[in-house]
Formats: structure tokens, C-alpha cells, sequence
């Protein structure tokens, strides 16, 4: 093959020609997540926001703005979560979904900025942003435009390779971390074994009784050796699943159950993952939008039936 | 590509943990077989410890994120400050179980035997105390 023919291959793999009702559908799926996952950080923000401000050790872009007073903040989450449901819906989503974006990305900084830096948000983040930035509301919205859904395009489908590339990097960086911090030793299990049972600790150490499955697993080292191994393997090798077909699902499946596992071993959710709606970029989401119309339409039409009769 | 570049940019020696741009660096590094544990526990009647809740040590209901507080707190030199904010908390909610003082301690454990009941720590250093009125 000849270079220019691999540099076309390579641009046909980064902008395939997709339904824009695809990228629309992860839009919704994202944004959903997002505004949920925000609405239910409020309680525990708005507690934040009564904290010793010496307490703060800001992150991101929560550096820029510092601490802000409790009435900011409130002002702050009824913005961004109005900006969220407009772009959610594709109500002026040029404006919307990049005001949610920021605005997002500033809540979660600043909830992050005290003390404790929790990573069960970066991906969300990092997907709203790609969402944010993509032409994901030219189908499946409210917003007035052309009747008629664009036809299929790269336009649409290069949002949906970013979010997949993200999505891999991601856990790979994850697996490169623990064989450059740990080595091959980390592959022992041992290393795994004594996080998980110093998580189990401490959080008993604060009254919680969590990650029941850890501690009846810690006296079995050896499951520990196949875990290490396993999450390695799977964080490592997660850019297996950009390839099509079987060995696509067969990663998203063994990710998706990595985070089951760390669950139920150590008691962190990490509900974006969890969801499966970190992974809807690498499926053809529209078809359960066309299935769901044509079951809605399905359903009018034994309505007007019996109406009829 | 540039927003894969951005992803990829902790990576470099030398990078810092952030938000929304990771290290992604969750127990990777290695661990001693002794855990050291800094946190805050109520002190009953007869002189046993209790762990507090969450929100009675960090103001959150967020274990890690207590957690993190009394470690910062600890480290930080900050130790009485947070002793007198957790005993007000003890105060205006006091706990179900009644205490009599409130201790910003670092424990350290044998980490795999401190998963069978019973077990004590190896050892306690007490950085405040601050008495329940």
C-alpha cells in the first residue's frame, strides 16, 4: 500500500460516513448521564460551599476562580443545568452545549478542589467536552431548522472516533501507570491486595462497612495474582477495542466488567463506565432510536385502531 | 488528534494529577505492608475509640473525601483546627453512641491482618484531643 493510500485509510478510519442520528443519540445518551450525574453532585456541592475555605487545594480550572460564595455557586448549578437540558434537547446548542461544557468542567473542578481528587468524573468530562464541541444536534432536536434529517456524513462520525480515542486512551494510561509506578512486580498481585485491603481499612476507619467482597477475598492471594494480570491486560490492551467486530465487544464487555469487579472488590463506583454510557460511541446507538420510533409508531397506530373501531 | 495528544499529556515524566486531564495514577504505586491511616475517632466513656461518620470528619458525606481531610489536616500541621471543627459537628449532631472527646490520631496497621476482627492497630499517635463539654 502505498503511503498516501495509508494516509487515506487513516482518514477514512477517523471521519467514517455515519448517520448524524448516531452522534445525535450519544449526544443524548452523554448529556442524560451528565445532567443526572450533576443534579445528584448537588447536595454534596452545596455542602462544599460551607467548608473552611483554608481547605481548598484547587484543581483545573477551579484555580483560576477560587473559592466563591455559596449564592455563586447555587446561581452557577441552575445555569449550567438549564444549559444542560437545552443541549440535551438541541435547543441552541451552539450556545448551550459549550456554556454546559465550561460550566460543568468548573462544578466538578471545584468539587474536586478540596483535598480530595476523585477520577470517576474525568471521562464524563471528557466526553461532554467532545460532545460540546461536535455538530450532535443536526437530528433528534427541538431546535427549528430543515425538517428533513442531514444525510449520513464524516462530519458526524469524526466526534464519534474522538470519543472512542478518548475513551481507550484513558485506560491505557490507567494500565501504563501501574506497570511504570509498580513494575512488572504489580502483575503479583500483591501490590493490588494491599490497596485493596487499605481501602477496605480505611474506609472502616470512617464508619463504612464497604467492599465486603475484598475483604473476604484478601486472604486469597492468588486471586489477586489473575486480577492484577487481568486489569493490566485489559487497560493496557484497551485500544483493541477501536478494531471492529468481535474483539470490539469482547473489550467493551471485559472493561465494562473490570469496573463490576472493582465495585464489588473495593467498593468504588465508577458509575460513567458502569452505565455503559462511557462506551455508547462504539455502537450504532441509532438503531435503538429507530427501534424505539418504530415501536412508539407501532403503538399510535393500535391506539388509532381501537379508536377507530 | 491534538485533543488525544491533550489526553495523552500526563504522561510525560513529571506530570501532575489534575482534572479532567489524568495521571490516572489509582494504586499503581506500591504499598507497605504496615498501612498508616490518618483520620479522626470519638473517644467513649471507658476509653475505647469509634470511628465518626463522614460528614462528622470532613462536613461531607464522602468517605475518601473525609478521609483526605484528616490526612491534609494531619500533614498540613492543621491538626487542632480540625479537631475543634469536628468536635462543633459532634456538637450540633452529636452521635448516636455518646463520646466524651474527639481525637485526630494517625494509626498504623499490619494491612493484612487488620481485616480480622479484633485486631488492633500497631500504633496510635494522637496529634489533638479536644474534650466534649
Amino acid at each position: 500500500m502505498s503511503p498516501l493510500a495509508v494516509v487515506r485509510h487513516i482518514d477514512r478510519w477517523l471521519s467514517p460516513v455515519v448517520p448524524a442520528r448516531r452522534l445525535a443519540a450519544v449526544r443524548v445518551a452523554v448529556l442524560v448521564f451528565a445532567c443526572v450525574w450533576l443534579a445528584a453532585m448537588v447536595p454534596d456541592l452545596l455542602v462544599r460551599a460551607r467548608l473552611d475555605p483554608t481547605r481548598f487545594t484547587p484543581v483545573g480550572v477551579a484555580e483560576s476562580v477560587g473559592v466563591v460564595a455559596p449564592s455563586t455557586l447555587v446561581l452557577t448549578i441552575v445555569v449550567v443545568l438549564a444549559a444542560g437540558l437545552a443541549a440535551l434537547v438541541g435547543l441552541a446548542d451552539r450556545v448551550s452545549a459549550p456554556v454546559f461544557a465550561v460550566g460543568l468542567l468548573w462544578l466538578l473542578s471545584y468539587r474536586n478542589s478540596w483535598g480530595h481528587l476523585s477520577h470517576v468524573e474525568h471521562l464524563l468530562m471528557l466526553h461532554v467536552c467532545i460532545v460540546a464541541l461536535a455538530p450532535a444536534a443536526d437530528a433528534l432536536s427541538l431546535r427549528r431548522g430543515p425538517p428533513r434529517e442531514p444525510v449520513s456524513h464524516g462530519r458526524y462520525g469524526w466526534p464519534l472516533r474522538l470519543l472512542m480515542l478518548v475513551t481507550v486512551s484513558t485506560y491505557a494510561i490507567a494500565g501504563i501507570a501501574k506497570l511504570r509506578a509498580g513494575g512488572m512486580t504489580w502483575l503479583g498481585g500483591e501490590t493490588l491486595r494491599l490497596h485493596v485491603v487499605h481501602e477496605v481499612l480505611r474506609m472502616r476507619l470512617v464508619g463504612e462497612q464497604t467492599a465486603a467482597v475484598g475483604r473476604w477475598l484478601s486472604p486469597h492471594a492468588w486471586v489477586f495474582s489473575g486480577m492484577a494480570v487481568a486489569t493490566v491486560v485489559v487497560e493496557v490492551g484497551a485500544p483493541l477495542a477501536l478494531l471492529a467486530g468481535r474483539m470490539r465487544t469482547l473489550w467493551i464487555a471485559a472493561l465494562w466488567g473490570m469496573h463490576v469487579g472493582i465495585w464489588a472488590v473495593m467498593g468504588i463506583g465508577f458509575a460513567y463506565p458502569l452505565s455503559g454510557v462511557a462506551f455508547v460511541a462504539f455502537g450504532a446507538v441509532e438503531r435503538i432510536v429507530d427501534l424505539a420510533g418504530r415501536l412508539s409508531a407501532g403503538r399510535s397506530r393500535n391506539i388509532v385502531r381501537r379508536a377507530g373501531r | 488528534m491534538f485533543v488525544v495528544g491533550l489526553v495523552w499529556w500526563p504522561v510525560r515524566p513529571g506530570a501532575t494529577d489534575g482534572f479532567p486531564l489524568s495521571t490516572y495514577p489509582m494504586f499503581g504505586y506500591a504499598r507497605s505492608t504496615r498501612s498508616v491511616v490518618h483520620t479522626v475517632l470519638g473517644v467513649e466513656a471507658d476509653g475505647r475509640r469509634r470511628p465518626l461518620t463522614p460528614l462528622l470528619v470532613g462536613g461531607t458525606a464522602r468517605p475518601k473525601h473525609a478521609l483526605s481531610t484528616a490526612q491534609n489536616a494531619v500533614l498540613g500541621g492543621r491538626s487542632r483546627a480540625l479537631c475543634q471543627e469536628v468536635l462543633a459537628r459532634v456538637i450540633a449532631t452529636p452521635p448516636d453512641e455518646p463520646i466524651v472527646a474527639v481525637e485526630v490520631v494517625t494509626e498504623t496497621w499490619n494491612t493484612l491482618a487488620s481485616v480480622d476482627p479484633g485486631t488492633h492497630p500497631l500504633g496510635r499517635s494522637v496529634h489533638a484531643r479536644c474534650e466534649v463539654p
